[in-house]
């Protein structure tokens, strides 16, 4: 009995411990490798490798007026900053003081100017502009026309912030450029993006055209005809409104009031004689027995440069001096979305190195219609005004599509 | 339905009318003990030899016989007793039977093999019995879950207290393959499709025996049973008396892995009192509280209609994270229509998006969801009342009218996981059995309570907060600044344009879409949920509002004593009414109710050929409306190979009219719309004039492609055929008993669901067009043949000093499935159960214990709700117990899962750990 107890037992045991080693392996259900989190790089950041670098001084010390050097070496994130070098700094300090800051100054004038008369807002907008939150090596800029616009850290609508101010960096040969600057210096390392440094800075526009370009002196007439040209309009079919919204993105060729008068002397047979005051003109502009609202929209349309085919023209270029080429280039304009076989606006411009030294756009129609061809050449008196939502630039004389 | 009626009230008088009055004259009276334990052994038959004469001893052994003569020889019997022969030769003297317990292995008696008393070792079919002095000894904390460990069951444990068994394959949370009926009712609940025996059937002090018919069984219990039919047949008052009450106390989550340890209560009552020979009746109720085990595979899960995968990705990695246990994350969208229109009218953000990529793939990004911990209510309950009253027409007559009514809150899984919340059931029946007929008339009365659909609610519970993308009247996308996905977006590129990688953008985006987003269990969460899932699904809420019912009448008369010359015959009829109502909640019922009816009737035929050859032929003729008739035979062949060694041989058939959800459902799962079979689903949505159509999934992607026209073609009752071979028997001088079965069989017309998509405006181009197109899940039987095997391999030996130890092995496999074909088989290729334990051993041979070993090989689990391989499953369940024969009780120690080892049975579902109880009973028979 005793021997039955402890082979019993002995089977117990064995049984109890084997149903142990068993069932102490239920396995979890299959898990899978995780999706890799970012691994952030190691190093410094933008903002420490601009301060490390004693060309950079400037820079460094405006980012610092900025408040901007802890977000500039974030390492979580990734940027692209077109900086300037100390050079390019003195330029800018220069005219940024009104000259008061002559380009001679110690470097200690800069430095105080930099880091005491520059508002913060201003450094920071400065340097916001200048800012893209992606990694742009320069063999990735566009070289494509018309530019690609790069997104900034300006935004231009809290309630949408993706809507933002637009940076235009485009790569060509031998020079390329941010906005119409060139660029001197390409793909500075940092841990978290890259830097390329730009002739000067590339200040942030504060205004849309519109107030732009109702700012400008010897552009008054061009106003008052835009106002002309919308009459009877609603919309974003009023030039005005284009002018005025601050996410549209055109090329104005703004022709000066010496262009518009020596047109409207022209029209009126000399009616209104060159040196009339200005309101002269514009009254000739306004007045429906000279001339046309529809005569005036369809002027204004030739000089708001476009792209697009048919009824989807539009106006969303936006067209640097150093974005026309040294060969004759026709651009579209806004004329081209109601008469499409337009040939547009012929632009050509003349480099001194990286510079653009004359930059000229010829009317390429009939006039008057089922006329002889007509060719009337137009130069720049004033380029690369930019404003929030678009460049323009002054021209001399009136274009006329036809 | 009158018609019917009038035949059964016929019958019934027939039959009564010719039952013969009986004398009575002497009464004689006794008592019969356990030998052992000097305990009274209640419920013990006590018969005149060679009559059907007899009554049942009380809970104290006691008995009272009135006999027409002295002297007179009473046979006294119980399973698990050894049968005692007495002679009583006078009126006065008080009898003492000794009666002594033995363990002889396989004599168990069954009935539903054939629907006629036979031993269970000369059942032509496979069968497992569990009785309740199975029940008693077992190692499990619940008497459903002594069912688990029969040979050749899977289970899905969808909860604490909802477990649906299986035998065959083809499990799932509300298998509707596997009929499980309760003292003859089918516990099918009506509406909601599954069986309810763990939760609204017996209570565990009342359960007499279930019988496990494994495989087809369609030919003598009707349609559905195409995998296997499990009986509960609960005590009959007249022979088990007295008050009894099972207090189990129990402890749960011990580790505290899922919540802090809490309590399990399980308190069983059971009163039954024969007040004369002629009139018993018993009351019933049972109390199951806990917190259940909990549901927390937060895993992404891929998703396309109702199939998909496990896939890498938390909340964190992946934008689209959809956990299979979080809810509300099922809301997705693919963002890039947003930055289409930004890119349209912004070239410095569409220049920006482009160098991203943000357009090139699918940008689809899921709300944020909450996590089943966090929702539902971990309070389980389970209250059971039953309670019936018996009445003898005759000696060998008894009328019985009875009530089974349960309620309580658990968790399901469907195509979601559902809470049953104030969940009732009633099952109210009134029937008579006589020797060679019954009669039943029951119905089912299915009631909802406050049940809503977790994932449903949550997600619009989501969009009660805030808007996912607002639409317009028309279903057209109007977004405003407040949506939930216009903030992310923005801030998303927004962040991008910051500098920040896709990850850092994704969660701040995700924090700042999120901002006020509702803590979960605060008192305004809690208010506003309640608000979405006490509103009916019918009005844009969560709630079902399921009424349906059953109602059920059927017969069945053995003809042996006529036809016996012949063969034993046995025929029966039934009738079945199906009133589905949910008020559109569930059902295409928002106009009323919907009827479906079924009738049916079935002959079988048993032969002795020779002393060693026993034939027996069924089958079943089955009509439900909507659907052809369909009969079903039955074959088998008993073969005595010698004393207690039987060859059986069978062929069986069996099949499944489309379930009353596969029929009528017309419900939103999910992005996808659940239609049902009926041919009135055409009209309601329009097709084939507005087509539906299939379509290829890109793996990974929710692109999908290849559209087909898809015309729904008629569906038809799935069905089975089935071989099987087996052998019982009793071998070593009847200490071990084998008992092997092998199977084929094979499925035709499986019943599954295609997912299509049809263009909300009736243009076929638009079905690229993922706003213009709506999914719709229709029903479909399939053109393969699903074939499946197996074998179960059993031996139990009995040991000496009252040990025993057994074993079995199953093996089911599918076979030849087509690819790209989802069978849903769900069980594992290999599975094993191991036992052994002791009935009596020490002082008085009063202690017991038992240990229980079961296996399970990993399988790839297919659910309509998540899909996902199953690992191994090894758990040890045991328990030691004493009895205290002076007071009738008995005090188990137990444990489910002894050793706390976590595992899943499907994927989605919870995840259970170690149950240990003590527990004190009294009076347990």
């Amino acid at each position: 009995m005793k021997i039955i107890n402890n082979k019993l037992r002995a089977f117990y045991l064995v049984a109890i411990s084997g149903t142990i080693l068993l069932s102490a392996c239920n396995k979890d259900l299959e898990t899978f490798a995780p999706i890799a989190k970012p691994v952030y790089p190691s190093g410094s950041g933008i903002a420490a490798v601009l301060a490390a670098n004693p060309n950079y001084s400037f820079y460094s010390a405006l980012i610092t007026r900025a408040g901007l050097t802890a977000s500039l070496n974030d390492t979580t994130k990734t940027f692209t900053l077109f900086a300037t070098d100390n050079n390019g700094m003195k330029l800018f300090v220069n005219a940024a003081s009104g000259g008061l800051v002559p380009l001679a100054a110690p470097d200690a004038t800069f430095l105080g100017f930099i880091s005491s008369s520059l508002p913060a807002a201003s450094a920071a907008g400065i340097v916001q502009y200048n800012t893209i939150g992606q990694k742009l090596l320069s063999s990735s800029i566009g070289t494509a026309f018309p530019n690609f616009p790069y997104t900034t850290q300006i935004v231009l609508d809290p309630n949408q912030p993706f809507v933002r101010m637009p940076i235009f960096p485009v790569r060509g040969t031998p020079y390329s450029y941010v906005n119409n600057l060139p660029l001197i210096a390409t793909d500075m390392a940092a841990s978290n993006g890259i830097i390329h440094t730009a002739f000067s800075i590339a200040a942030p526009p504060t205004r849309v055209l519109k107030d732009t370009i109702n700012r400008t002196a010897n552009l008054s007439i061009f106003s008052a005809a835009v106002l002309r040209g919308d009459s009877g309009q609603v919309g974003l079919n009023r030039f005005d409104s284009l002018l005025n919204y601050g996410v549209t993105n055109m090329t104005v060729l703004a022709p000066s009031d010496t262009a518009f008068k020596t047109l409207i002397n022209g029209l009126s047979g000399g009616l209104v004689p060159l040196n009339a005051p200005t309101a002269n003109f514009i009254g000739f502009l306004n007045n429906p027995a000279f001339v046309t609202a529809a005569t005036v929209r369809g002027i204004l349309a030739y000089h708001i440069l476009a792209s697009g085919n048919g009824t989807a023209v539009i106006p969303n270029i936006r067209v640097f001096s150093n974005n026309v080429t040294a060969a004759p280039m026709f651009l579209k304009t806004l004329v081209n979305s109601s008469v499409a076989v337009h040939p547009g606006v012929m632009a050509q411009a003349t480099y001194a190195g990286p510079a653009v030294t004359s930059l000229k756009f010829s009317s390429y129609g009939t006039f008057p219609p089922g006329g002889a061809a007509f060719s009337y050449t137009a130069t720049a008196v004033a380029t690369d005004r930019l404003a929030v939502n678009g460049v323009f630039h002054i021209i001399d004389k009136v274009l006329l599509p036809q | 339905m009158r018609k019917i009626a009038s035949y059964v009230v016929t019958f019934l008088m027939a039959n009564l009318l010719t039952i013969a009055a009986f004398a009575q004259n002497v009464t004689v009276s006794g008592n019969v003990r356990n030998s052992n334990t000097k305990e009274g052994a209640g419920a013990v038959s006590v018969t005149i030899k060679g009559t059907s004469t007899g009554t049942f001893t009380d809970d104290k052994g006691n008995f009272k016989l009135t006999v027409k003569s002295l002297p007179v020889t009473l046979l006294v019997s119980s399973v698990g007793y050894e049968l005692q022969e007495i002679t009583i030769s006078s009126s006065t003297a008080f009898t003492q039977v000794e009666f002594k317990p033995t363990s002889a292995l396989g004599q168990e008696v069954v009935v539903s093999a054939t629907r006629v008393p036979q031993k269970i070792l000369e059942s032509p079919v496979s069968i497992e019995r569990v009785s309740a002095a199975s029940i008693r000894n077992a190692p499990a904390a619940n008497f459903y879950d002594v069912v688990l460990g029969l040979k050749g069951v899977d289970v899905t444990t969808s909860s604490l207290t909802f477990k649906t068994p299986t035998t065959r394959g083809f499990n799932s949370s509300g298998n509707t393959r596997f009929n499980q009926l309760v003292d003859g009712m089918d516990n099918q609940a009506p509406g909601l499709n599954f069986s309810v025996g763990a939760i609204i059937g017996l209570s565990e002090l009342d359960v007499d025996n279930i019988e496990l018919l494994s495989g087809a069984s369609s030919a003598l219990y009707g349609p559905g049973g195409m995998n296997g039919t499990l009986l509960m047949t609960s005590k009959n008052p007249f022979k088990y008396q007295g008050v009894s009450f099972l207090v189990k106390e129990g402890i749960m989550n011990a580790d505290g892995r899922q919540r802090p340890a809490s309590p399990y209560h399980n308190w069983n009552l059971r009163w039954a009192k024969k007040v004369s020979e002629k009139f018993a009746f018993k009351i019933n109720a049972e109390l199951i509280q806990a917190k259940d085990w909990g549901a927390t595979d937060n895993r992404n899960y891929s998703r396309t209609g109702t199939t998909g995968a496990a896939i890498a990705g938390d909340r964190k990695t992946d934008p689209n994270y959809d956990g299979i246990n979080v809810y509300g994350d099922e809301t997705t969208v693919d963002i890039r229509a947003f930055y289409s229109s930004i890119a349209a009218s912004l070239p410095g953000a569409a220049n920006f998006i482009a160098n991203n990529n943000l357009l090139a793939t699918p940008q689809n990004v899921s709300r944020t969801g909450y996590t089943e911990k966090e929702l539902l209510n971990p309070n389980t309950v389970n209250f059971k009342l039953a309670g019936s009253l018996h009445y003898k027409l005759t000696p060998n007559t008894e009328a019985v009218l009875a009530g089974y009514w349960g309620t309580g809150n658990t968790i399901y899984t469907g195509s979601d996981r559902y809470s049953l919340k104030d969940f009732k059931m009633g099952q109210y029946k009134f029937e008579i059995n006589s020797k060679n007929w019954s009669v039943r008339a029951y119905t089912t009365q299915e009631n909802a309570g406050e049940s809503y659909n977790a994932t449903a609610t949550t997600r619009i519970f989501n969009e009660g907060w805030k808007k996912s993308v607002t639409t317009d009247a028309l279903g057209n996308p109007t977004p405003q600044a407040s949506d939930w996905y216009i903030q992310y977006a923005f801030s998303y590129l927004s962040n991008l344009m910051n500098g920040m990688t896709p990850y850092d953008a994704q969660q701040a985006s995700r924090a700042l879409a999120d901002v006020g987003r509702p803590v979960a269990g605060t008192p305004s969460f809690i208010a506003a949920y309640d608000a979405i899932r006490k509103k009916p699904i019918s009005q844009g809420g969560g709630l079902l509002l399921d009424k349906s019912d059953l109602y059920s009448v059927e017969g069945n008369y053995n003809l042996t004593s006529v036809t016996k010359d012949f063969a034993d015959i046995l025929i029966g009829v039934n009738y079945k009414k199906y009133v589905l109502n949910s008020e559109g909640t569930l059902f295409a019922d928002q106009n009323g109710t919907i009827g479906i009816a079924e009738y049916g009737g079935y002959i079988q035929a048993t032969r002795k050929i020779t002393d060693f050859l026993k034939l027996t032929a069924s089958g079943r003729y089955d009509k439900m409306q909507n659907f052809n008739g369909r009969f079903t035979p039955r074959v088998t062949a008993l073969i005595k190979l010698k004393e207690n060694n039987n060859l059986r041989l069978s062929y069986q058939t069996a099949y499944r009219f489309p379930s009353s959800q596969q029929q009528y459902i017309d419900l939103q799962v999910g992005s996808t719309r659940l239609i049902g079979s009926n041919p009135s689903f055409a009209t309601t949505y329009g097709f084939p004039a507005n087509p539906l159509y299939t379509f290829t999934t890109t793996p990974g992607s929710s692109n999908i492609s290849n559209f087909k026209t898809f015309n729904p073609p008629a569906v038809k009752p799935e069905s089975v055929s089935s071989f099987e071979a087996g052998y019982k028997g009793l071998l070593m001088e009847n200490k071990l008993l084998i008992d092997i079965y092998g199977y084929y069989g094979q499925y035709q017309d499986f019943t599954g669901r295609v997912n299509t998509i049809q263009t909300i405006t009736g243009i076929a181009a638009d079905t690229a067009n993922a706003a213009k197109r709506r999914n719709i899940s229709v029903v479909v039987n399939s053109s393969d043949k699903v074939k499946t095997y197996g074998f179960g391999l059993s031996a139990d030996y009995q040991l000496p000093l009252n040990f025993s130890v057994g074993a079995n092995l199953a093996s089911d496999v599918l076979k030849d499935v087509p690819a790209n074909f989802v069978a849903y088989f769900n069980a594992p290729k290999y599975k094993v159960n191991a036992t052994f334990g002791n009935s009596g051993f020490g002082p008085g041979k009063r202690m017991g214990f038992n240990v229980a070993y079961r296996w399970q090989q990993a399988f790839y689990y297919q659910g309509d709700f998540a899909n996902g391989n199953l690992p191994d499953v090894h758990t040890v369940d045991a328990q030691i117990s004493v009895k205290l024969p002076k007071t009738k009780s008995i005090i188990k120690l137990g444990a489910n899962n002894l050793l706390n080892q976590y595992y899943y049975n499907a994927i989605g579902n919870s995840q259970i750990g170690g149950l240990y109880y003590l527990s004190f009973g009294y009076n347990v028979y």
